[in-house]
């Protein structure tokens, strides 16, 4: 969880990363490293909100309110084809 | 996630319902959708969740999406056209060919932001927030944070970017001819290509920022910071260059003036020689400044203090000097020809010749004279000054006082004196 702090002082930080920085996002990734994806997940039953009350997510969330920062999860657009799909992002934010 | 264009409207009017808290009502949740090519005009989607959205192509015209949650939603080639984005979060957006003429951008958030795998070893990727060929004319940007994004080739003609946030953005190649980037960060900005001509740069940042073959035409770049800027491929005609305060050299002018004194230490082999033709310096206090050989053609030094200013072979060919102040200046050599120099004081200046040197750094014997003719110099005072070689071919002494002058081999052809004031000089 170290890694949130460290990437966000990187990011967030102008003279270190983009001038400005104002978010850092991290895909949640399946066992092969791809982006999970809706269509994988649902097919198991799994939603948003699952992952949320998950102990892990809610351990970064409560390390990221530790650190004034804010933490979400989303979902972002992928394909259509061959199914409406989405990949879910780890969304840090809240400086600024 | 496709939608149906009647299952968007329901979602659009329980939205509005929303908004106006009525029953039934509930906020616009379409992150993550694919709206693409729908036609959203004068749709109210305000503090709608739009995030990671796909809306390419999409048509807004009109729309009001001010507060919307737009992060990292993909609007390439979408008509924004007079759209409100008033306040909205669009970091990491994706609008390449959008059309955002007229559109409200006020204080939106278009900052960029890093993507990190779950790689813990590979590099973050940086994600900028992308305008690049879009249609920005006359938007209105004001205080919005654009930091990092790129505008690259976009057409801002006319564009309100009032205090707007653009640190480290692209701007390479893009039109900001008549914008309003008073008061603007551009820190870092690349600005190389770009065409900002008759523009309010008034107080606008710079610092630090890439300028390549910029045109600053005509534009006002008052109290401007141009720390650690090159400017010596600027064009910077007709630009205003003074500083803030109305008294001490902007920061602009000490770079420019730096980077001169160094070319002329390093005789040409460092620094840049100032590239002034056609700036507006009206009022600039240069006194005791070493400008030999810059370029000043036509520009407009009205009522400019230049006390002991050396300006050996400069070019001042056409430029506008009435009522400077060029007492003690070393002119030997200068280019004044066609230059209104009306009312000017120059007691004591020396507008004599300059002896050519070879390579070798021996004389060659050949003289480069100041150059005067068809000047203006009506009403100036030349008391005690050293015009001996000088061609004043067609200038205009009228009222001009040359007590004590020095005219030994003048060449006066044509001018107009008199003898009134040819009996004042010193010698002929």
């Amino acid at each position: 969880m170290t890694r949130v702090a460290d990437d966000v002082a990187r990011y967030a930080d102008a003279k270190i990363g983009p001038t400005g920085g104002g978010f850092v996002i991290y895909y949640l990734t399946d066992d092969s490293g791809e982006p999970l994806k809706t269509s994988n997940a649902g097919d198991q039953g799994i939603t948003l909100a699952d992952i949320q009350r998950t102990a892990g997510y809610i351990r970064l969330r409560t390390y990221c309110e530790e650190l004034a920062l804010s933490l979400r999860i989303d979902e972002h657009f992928y394909a259509d084809e061959p199914r409406p799909t989405k990949i879910y992002r780890v969304v840090v934010d809240g400086w600024s | 996630m496709s939608m149906t264009p009647d299952q968007i409207l329901d979602i659009i009017a329980s939205h509005e319902r929303w908004l106006q808290r009525r029953t039934g009502g509930n906020r616009a949740d379409l992150s993550g959708c694919n709206l693409a090519d729908f036609n959203l005009a004068q749709a109210n989607l305000q503090s709608a969740k739009l995030s990671g959205a796909y809306l390419a192509r999409a048509i807004l015209i009109g729309a009001d999406l001010s507060y919307s949650d737009m992060f990292c939603a993909n609007l390439d080639g979408a008509d924004l056209n007079r759209a409100l984005l008033i306040r909205a979060d669009l970091r990491g957006a994706f609008m390449r060919g959008a059309n955002l003429a007229h559109a409200n951008l006020k204080e939106a958030d278009l900052r960029g932001g890093a993507l990190i795998s779950g790689n813990p070893a590979a590099p973050a990727t940086i994600i900028r927030s992308n305008m690049g060929q879009s249609d920005m004319e006359e938007a209105d940007m004001g205080g919005a944070n654009l930091s990092g994004t790129d505008l690259s080739h976009s057409s801002m003609i006319g564009a309100t970017l009032e205090k707007t946030l653009l640190c480290g953005a692209n701007l390479s190649g893009v039109n900001l001819e008549g914008a309003n980037l008073q008061g603007a960060d551009l820190s870092g900005a690349n600005l190389s290509s770009a065409r900002i001509i008759g523009a309010n740069l008034a107080g606008a940042n710079l610092t630090g920022a890439l300028i390549h073959r910029t045109q600053f035409q005509k534009s006002d770049l008052h109290g401007a910071v141009l720390e650690n800027v090159d400017l010596s491929s600027a064009d910077l005609a007709g630009a205003n260059l003074s500083s803030g305060d109305g008294r001490g050299l902007s920061r602009s002018m000490r770079d420019i003036l730096r980077e001169h004194a160094v070319w002329i230490r390093e005789q040409g082999r460092g620094g840049s020689r100032a590239q002034l033709a056609k700036t507006d310096l009206s009022g600039i206090d240069i006194s005791d400044v070493n400008l030999s050989g810059a370029d000043l053609r036509e520009a407009i030094l009205t009522g400019a203090v230049m006390r002991r200013t050396s300006l050996v072979m400069s070019d001042l060919s056409g430029a506008k000097l009435p009522g400077v102040d060029l007492r003690d200046a070393e002119l030997a050599g200068v280019n004044l020809a066609g230059a209104n120099l009306t009312g000017a004081r120059m007691a004591g200046a020396d507008l004599t010749s300059v002896e050519l040197k070879g390579s070798d750094g021996q004389a060659t014997g050949r003289l480069w004279v100041a150059n005067l003719s068809g000047a203006i110099l009506v009403d100036v005072d030349l008391t005690g000054a050293r015009l001996s070689g000088a061609n004043l071919k067609g200038a205009d002494l009228t009222g001009a006082k040359l007590t004590r002058a020095h005219l030994r081999g003048t060449d006066l052809d044509g001018a107009r004196i008199t003898p009134q004031q040819l009996a004042q000089a010193a010698s002929r």
